[in-house]
């Protein structure tokens, strides 16, 4: 009959040798498994006398309740060590800058465009699209601008070399939209066009052959010209402050009778005076052009001028950009420098 | 138009109103004041003197030193001009004075030139912003006071107020003009010229008969008056400063007074001189094509019928409303004059001078129509002043033609004014008086206005018009803001909705945005779907920007350049544009499954060129980010791929027929393939082209190294283009299935990894395939985790390993089950050439 009481305390002794849980298990197998000295002596029990299987089955559960009691104490010790290792040696410097790509950005007069389209989609408005490469007809013609008109030659136009019915010219203002809707859309018609229009500026500072524009148009019937300052009072609050004015100033565009340049009130000096970089001092600042739509213009368009009336306007993105953002020199907005792209 | 303060003041007084005041109440109510200028602003203690005595510098050449007086006390100074000798009067800057400088006014102190002390400096008009004239000093009228501050006598510092004239009011390139705009909106009368009348005495015959044709009149009305023993000089200081303050150069008299009275009338005048003139008699007439004349200019113009001319016995003398001929233009020793003012067809002249590239002081005016009553007033009073300064005598006038008809009137009707400026307490009566502030007669009958616009009011014909009017003279400031009752439903469209996902799925990924411009020289790099196809630009801005861009991808390789240029690690950056190609260009074949949001016409239906949207992406170097950058980790062409494809699963149609699987599966018709492609400037192996739907629609590839070289890149750097037209225009219109929910499979799902092998030439997208169909039913994902080459494989063969995800909707899978679908993708791999890696 096997010595139990050495082999536990071998066994209590292996337990409390092993260094990690193998250790801790080749133990358990030696100890407790098929082929140990426990099983061995589990066998023999039934050579024993009913006295001495009794006295054994006591020892031998003896050991196996010491046994399970110092594995499971030791098992839990090196289980949290090794945990504990493992962690420390998993340690990570998280001020370390994460490797992944961020998201880019999108484009200044991306953001402002949809900025400014957002405001007229809120107002109930859709926004119409039209071709860059246009016929002189809806740039020109559609729009009150005959052939002789002095304001065809003061837009400096540039001209695609095509042939056909009628010039074609990289469009001088998103204007042409308005007849391309009006000509296949009946009142009430309420629509914003942002887009890229062109003039034959040579680039410097402050011009660009390339710049971006948001139309507006609003024709039904009763349109008045206080619907227009009202919209675009509510237009220029939501873009530059609740607390901005409005101020109309009589102008001139061929295709709106009356015309008005539209300044909005300065919040970059709250009318600190001469200082002030962006309104010099003056306390208005020149932002949008606007008007009724001309009669000629909605006859033009297959709309009965004295059924309907409406309203036009049309806004400089970059303007806005460079007000808003400080944005002294244009052909940032061109160059593609990743410094000016990321910055916005 | 510069509108001195004082010349202004003499039409109409403002004399009580600030300048400021001024200013606001012009821009407020239709004069756009674009500057004040201040000419020599910063003058103070100029004197007037008589020059004493003059001798050379002892010490230099080029200087004179000059005894001045003031009547009573001489002063010495040194001074470089040589236009003036003793008893000339001259404007004596003295010690203490000051005069304009470019930013601050300059102090004048005593200072020694080698040797000479000079106390102050005589002063050229240029120095005292009077004018260009820089040859020499300022030499005063003979009879000019002396020892009078210069300030009392020229107009020194005066305010100069320049009006942008806006394109339909031609009257307002005038004083007079002005004037009476700043009347109406002040609300005051207009001083107007009162000038003699002609004499009775008949001058040169002059015939107008040939110049109806058709419905154009191109001479209604041609008055010249004939003035004799006129002595041609210098003009006097007041006149020359009048020329100088609005920016005409003065020549002599004679010019200058059919100068000032242009400017003063809006009216252009012409002087010939008489003994010139072949005569009697003028004749306007149409040009003959190929007829030539030399203008004053000295400019031989060629002329077309189109051209009106004034012709006297042998020759043209004058291109009619543009410029005068040069062998009948007034000299030193002319002594008889013709004045000519005459009325002429607006439209011929712009045509004229447009074609000529010739813009006159006349042609500017002429072309925005001139007032019709205002010839004959032009000329007597240029006459009078050729009397009164140039010591004339008038002795002939030849009035021909007759006036022009005054503008129709237009009935207005008052109540829809008031509507339709939202103005609705403005009545009828105060409109009438607003409008007759601007010379306008009205008669009230109700609500209902008659109005006849005056002679120089050409653009008043129509109810907006006068509308305009009256809402200006208001006040735009009294127009109420109200928001407009139309019942509306707007919104974004399902396109438009769609290309803003686009572009934030782009921005997801690293790329920032840039917006270009879209012009291109003669090499730049294919893109999208090749052609030689190029819109063409008739007057372009530069050589390099000949054409429209065929491709967005020279224009962001650029941007590239740009940045590799600042020395950037690493660039990505995308744009979203469109492209532009003649009309039937290749690029249409792709376009035409897809709707036709993309062509646009004239209105007569004749194509337009094509120009669709594109997607374009460049990124070269190392990925970086804010603070890091991953050494030996580049942009690689894979990068684009992924960006691609999530675009086309942004906006693709989800596969709505797919009813077990949870996963969004696109509809497997909208799959962007890639197709092995080769294209100049692009890595033979690395390029592929896009193809969805069958059709080609864009390509991806990495540049070639020699192309990356040659514009001096650091490599590699990878492009990719995009139509994205057909992923938008299948949003339209159509009612858009949405996505149905599935159940979500609750058995146990099991997961099997598959290798298979096969020649390199066999793709992954074959591979793959084989393995979906082996999988079938059962297979509810698939995901590529290898690809691996290496000797026990052989030359030329690679395996690629998939990790397929099964699942049931009724049972539990088992172990023959994942047999079964190994094998059947051994069976599905034989069919293309590939086999189950042992």
């Amino acid at each position: 009959m096997a010595d139990l009481a050495a082999v536990q305390e071998a066994a209590l002794a292996a337990l409390r040798e092993a260094s990690t849980v193998g250790e801790l298990d080749e133990a358990r197998v030696r100890f407790t498994g098929k082929r140990s000295e426990l099983v061995a002596a589990q066998g023999e029990m039934r050579d024993l006398s009913p006295d001495e299987r009794k006295a054994q089955g006591q020892a031998i559960n003896a050991f196996k309740r010491a046994f399970e009691e110092a594995y499971e104490t030791r098992r839990d010790a090196l289980a949290a060590a090794e945990l504990e290792d493992r962690l420390r040696g998993e340690r990570l410097d998280l001020s370390l800058p994460p490797r992944r790509v961020p998201p880019g950005r999108p484009h200044l007069l991306t953001q402002v465009l949809d900025e400014i389209v957002d405001v007229f989609v809120g107002l109930g408005y859709r926004v119409a699209e039209g071709p860059e490469v246009e016929s002189a007809t809806y740039n020109f013609d559609l729009m009150n601008i005959p052939p002789d008109h002095p304001a065809r030659q003061e837009m400096d136009t540039i001209y695609a070399d095509v042939e056909g019915p009628s010039d074609v010219v990289l469009r001088t203002h998103t204007s042409p939209v308005q007849a391309r809707v009006m000509t296949t859309t009946a009142p009430p018609i309420a629509v914003v066009v942002p887009g890229r229009v062109f003039r034959a500026d040579a680039v410097d500072a402050t011009h660009s052959p390339v710049f971006h524009q948001v139309e507006g148009l609003l024709v039904d019937e009763g349109v008045t010209m206080a619907d227009l300052r009202g919209t675009l009072l509510t237009f220029a609050r939501a873009m530059f402050g609740p607390e901005r004015q409005i101020r109309l100033r009589p102008s001139m565009f061929p295709f709106t009778e009356p015309s008005a340049e539209v300044d909005v009130s300065c919040g970059f000096c709250s009318g600190q005076g001469e200082a002030c970089r962006v309104c010099s001092g003056t306390g208005w600042i020149e932002i949008l052009g606007s008007g009724m739509v001309d009669p000629a213009v909605l006859s033009a368009c297959g709309i009965d001028p004295d059924r309907y009336s409406g309203f036009a306007f049309g806004v400089g993105a970059e303007r806005v950009a460079m007000l808003r953002h400080g944005v002294t020199d244009i052909r940032e907005f061109f160059e593609g420098d990743v410094r000016f792209l990321a910055r916005f | 138009m510069k509108v001195p303060l004082s010349w202004l003041q003499r039409f109409v007084d403002v004399a009580d109103l600030s300048l400021d005041e001024l200013v606001d109440a012009m821009s407020l109510h239709g004069l756009e004041v674009e500057e004040v200028h201040l000419p020599g602003r910063g003058t103070s203690g100029v004197r007037t003197k008589r020059v004493v005595a003059w001798g050379p510098h002892p010490d230099a050449d080029k200087l004179r030193v000059v005894q001045v007086t003031d009547g009573t006390t001489e002063t010495e100074l040194v001074c470089g001009a040589a236009n003036f000798d003793v008893g000339d009067v001259v404007a004596h800057a003295e010690v203490g004075a000051t005069i304009p400088g470019r930013d601050e006014p300059l102090r004048l102190e005593a200072r020694e030139l080698r040797g000479v002390v000079s106390n102050g400096m005589l002063c050229s008009a240029r120095e005292l912003q009077l004018g260009e004239d820089h040859d020499g000093i300022i030499v005063l009228d003979e009879d000019t006071p002396l020892g009078a501050d210069l300030a009392e006598l020229l107009p020194v510092g005066e305010p100069v107020i320049e009006v942008a004239v806006l394109a339909d009011r031609g009257d307002h390139h005038s004083i007079l003009g002005i004037a009476r705009e700043v009347a109406a909106i002040l609300d005051r009368e207009v001083r107007g010229l009162s000038v003699e009348e002609p004499p009775t005495a008949g001058g040169v015959p002059v015939d107008l008969s040939g110049t109806v044709r058709g419905d154009v009149v191109g001479c209604s009305r041609f008055v010249a008056w004939t003035v004799e023993d006129v002595t041609v000089g210098p003009s006097p200081w007041w006149l020359r400063q009048r020329l100088a303050q609005c920016g005409v150069r003065a020549i002599n008299n004679v010019v200058d007074i059919t100068n000032f009275v242009m400017l003063e009338t809006g009216q252009p005048l012409h002087a010939f001189d008489v003994d010139r003139l072949h005569g009697p008699e003028l004749t306007v007439r149409w040009a003959d094509a190929g007829e030539t004349l030399v203008t004053l200019d000295d400019q031989e113009r060629e002329l077309l019928d189109t051209d009106l001319v004034i012709a006297d016995a042998d020759r043209i003398v004058s291109l009619a409303g543009v410029m005068g001929g040069a062998d009948s233009e007034v000299s030193a020793t002319t002594t008889r004059v013709l004045l000519e003012g005459a009325t002429w067809d607006p439209l011929t002249i712009r045509r004229t001078s447009r074609r000529l590239n010739l813009v006159s002081e006349a042609s500017l005016r002429f072309e925005r129509r001139v007032d019709p009553a205002m010839a004959p007033v032009a000329v007597a009073r240029a006459a009078e002043l050729l009397v009164e300064l140039a010591g004339g005598r008038i002795v002939a006038a030849t009035d021909a033609g007759e006036q022009a008809a005054p503008p129709p009137a237009v009935t207005l009707d008052a109540a829809w004014v008031a509507r339709f400026l939202g103005l609705t307490d403005l009545d009828a009566g105060t409109q009438a008086s607003l409008l007759r502030r601007e010379a306008c007669e009205v008669a009230v009958d109700g609500t209902t206005l008659t109005v006849s616009p005056p002679s120089w009011r050409g653009d008043l014909g129509r109810p907006a018009d006068l509308a305009e009017e009256i809402a200006r003279l208001y006040g735009y400031e009294r127009i109420p803001a109200t928001m407009p009752a139309v019942p509306l439903q707007g919104g974004l469209s399902r396109p438009q909705r769609a290309e803003r996902r686009l572009r934030e799925t782009v921005l997801a990924a690293g790329f920032h945005e840039v917006r270009g411009r879209p012009f291109v020289g003669d090499d730049a790099l294919e893109g999208v779907t090749p052609s030689d196809g190029r819109v063409q630009l008739t007057n372009p801005l530069a050589k390099d920007a000949a054409a429209m861009a065929p491709t967005l991808v020279e224009g962001l390789l650029q941007v590239v350049r740009r940045n590799v240029g600042q020395g950037r690690p690493g660039t990505a950056v995308f744009e979203l544009a469109r492209i532009f190609r003649p009309a039937g260009d290749a690029v249409e074949a792709s376009l035409k499954g897809f709707g036709d949001g993309w062509r646009w016409t004239d209105p007569d239906g004749t194509p337009l060129p094509t120009q669709p949207r594109v997607l374009a992406l460049a990124a070269q170097g190392l990925r970086t980010g804010p603070g890091w950058l991953a050494e030996g980790e580049t942009w690689d062409v894979y990068d684009l791929l992924a960006v691609l494809d999530a675009v086309v699963a942004g906006v693709a149609p989800a596969d709505a027929s797919n009813a077990r699987s949870a996963a969004r599966l696109l509809d497997p018709t909208w799959k962007l393939e890639r197709h092995a492609t080769e294209r100049d400037g692009f890595h033979p192996g690395r390029t592929a082209a896009l193809v969805l739907r069958g059709v080609e629609v864009g390509v991806v590839g990495q540049l070639h190294p020699a192309e990356a070289e040659r514009r001096d890149l650091v490599e590699p750097v990878v492009v990719a283009e995009l139509l994205v037209e057909p992923l938008l225009e299948h949003l339209v219109g159509e009612d858009l299935v949405p996505v149905q929910a599935v159940d979500l499979v609750r058995h146990p799902a099991m997961t099997v990894d598959v290798a298979l092998v096969a020649d390199e030439s066999v793709s992954y997208a074959a591979l793959e395939g084989a393995a979906r169909a082996g999988a079938g039913d059962l297979l509810d994902e698939l995901w590529f985790f290898d690809e691996y080459r290496g000797e026990q494989l052989g030359e030329g063969q690679r395996s690629i390993a998939m990790r397929l995800r099964l699942q049931s909707p009724d049972r539990q899978l088992t172990d023959d089950d994942a047999e079964g679908v190994i094998a059947a993708v051994g069976r599905e791999a034989e069919v293309i050439g590939a086999r189950l890696r042992a």
